[in-house]
């Protein structure tokens, strides 16, 4: 029992408990931001005067902001933070709780998975990644809303094509913006970035 | 022991949360459960920046649609005042139906069942996704909404309360997979049951082929769940054709809302939540 607690004392087993005054600070200030932009986002897709999608259709601006926490924090940290973010998305929209904290785990799992083997740098790459992110979560959603919740869309094309071109013609207006705010607020190299150098 | 649980915390920190995902999808599965207090208090949350937003919008285009903007508005009144004396003729023919069909109903000892109160909401979000057909007014527990009351417009049938917190509640669109309500065809007096598609439509499902529903068709609420009174409009049938195999009709139904350019709805209260209400409110309770 002495071994162990000094082991959590030393930090010789990991970083999960032990975290310095600072590193309390950096993480309260990177959780507040990203819950802040969260709520910001959904307000946006939220609000009724929204010129896009008065039919129904919205773009996912959330996504961005689970894209950006994926490429840029550490898994333990994201994970929270994304769980934070579906757990408020399902209760503001009509969705049953827990449909968008799975779809989104699952694209940050995937995200995870393919930054072990290619680092997210450019503008370009990480459209490409919003892409792939898109067809996870359609797929995610397409599963659990026929498989777990048994709903029997009909015209489930439209609804997808229309998201992802409204998703598309915002995302080089409100990701850099994102960006932009993270980046002004955090500063680079004290958010909980990964341990693990990551080959191109 | 507790080491080795150090070791593998990554392994347990996602365990436990997938299976916290899991739990809180089989929780869901079941509608009926009751929202949690923290998803209230979310919702809550959420509301007052909406409201204001709204408010603020609604000001402004009062504002300039009530003063700055004032081109044609003679020309305007001019006809709305034509307009208003044909309607106030027919409004008093309406009235004398109106006190006849009361003696009539006296007369055969009628009882009415249920009575409504309409309670006026303004509309202050929409869903953030695409998948789910709901709106946010702000109307709640203080004003007496409870949930499943019936949500009209005045062109018809918009849809019924699912969740409520103090200032707000969230409606369930008739167009969503969720909704379900029962209905007649105004003309056969045919009886359905009107379930969303999640887009801008409806389906009757439930009607079997030898029953009289044909295109253009008006649908109306039964008023049998006493959720919407009886005889508001839904929408009417765009199509109707029999499948080679089952039972039933295949009836697609355009709805009469226009929810798109929906901004104000109301919410229709039963008389033992408007009397809950006012007992509330009232000066004499409260002492």
């Amino acid at each position: 029992m002495t071994e162990t607690r000094s082991n959590i004392n030393t930090g010789t087993s990991g970083a999960l408990f032990k975290t310095s005054l600072a590193e309390t600070d950096t993480m309260v200030k990177t959780y507040s931001l990203y819950v802040g932009i969260a709520f910001c986002l959904l307000f946006v897709q939220t609000n009724p005067m929204l010129p896009l999608g008065n039919h129904g259709i919205r773009p996912d601006l959330l996504l961005f902001l689970v894209l950006n926490a994926a490429v840029t924090l550490s898994a333990v940290h994201c994970a929270c933070i994304i769980f934070i973010i579906g757990y408020t998305f399902d209760t503001v929209s009509g969705s049953p709780v827990g449909l968008f904290i799975s779809t989104y785990l699952l694209i940050f799992g995937i995200i995870s998975l393919l930054r072990r083997f290619y680092n997210f740098n450019t503008r370009i790459e990480l459209f490409g990644l919003l892409l792939l992110c898109l067809i996870v979560k359609y797929i995610a959603l397409y599963f659990f809303l026929c498989f777990v919740y048994e709903y029997h869309y009909n015209n489930l094309l439209k609804t997808i094509l229309y998201e992802t071109l409204f998703t598309i013609i915002v995302f080089p207006l409100v990701f850099p913006l994102i960006q932009n705010a993270l980046n002004h607020n955090l500063t680079p190299g004290k958010v909980f970035a990964t341990k693990k150098s990551h080959g191109a | 022991m507790f080491h080795f649980f150090l070791k593998r915390k990554r392994f347990f920190f996602f365990s436990l949360l997938i299976i916290l995902c899991i739990a809180l999808i089989t929780l869901s599965v079941d509608k009926k459960q009751k929202q949690f207090p923290a998803e209230k208090a979310l919702q809550s949350f959420f509301s007052y920046p909406l409201t204001l937003t709204t408010w603020i919008f609604n000001t402004t285009s009062a504002l300039w649609n009530g003063y700055v903007y004032l081109v044609d508005v003679e020309k305007r009144n001019t006809g709305l005042q034509q307009e208003m004396s044909v309607l106030l003729l027919e409004n008093q023919q309406l009235r004398e139906h109106f006190l006849e069909n009361q003696r009539l109903k006296a007369l055969l000892n009628f009882k009415q069942q249920f009575s409504y109160h309409m309670l006026p909401a303004e509309i202050i979000g929409r869903d953030p996704s695409s998948w789910f057909k709901t709106i946010l007014v702000n109307r709640g527990t203080k004003a007496g909404v409870t949930r499943g009351s019936g949500v009209v417009s005045p062109l018809g049938v918009v849809g019924t309360v699912i969740e409520t917190t103090l200032h707000s509640s969230k409606i369930l669109l008739i167009t969503d997979q969720n909704s379900a309500i029962d209905i007649l065809a105004k003309r056969s007096r045919v009886r359905g049951i009107l379930e969303g598609l999640a887009e801008n439509a409806c389906s009757v499902n439930y009607v079997v082929k030898s029953e009289d529903i044909q295109k253009d068709d008006e649908i109306i609420s039964s008023g049998l769940n006493a959720i919407f009174p009886h005889g508001i409009l839904i929408g009417s049938v765009a199509e109707t054709n029999n499948t080679p195999d089952g039972f039933f009709k295949n009836i697609a139904v355009i709805p009469a809302v226009d929810f798109s350019k929906l901004n104000e709805v109301l919410i229709v209260l039963t008389n033992q939540a408007t009397a809950a209400v006012e007992k509330k409110q009232s000066p004499l309770t409260r002492e």
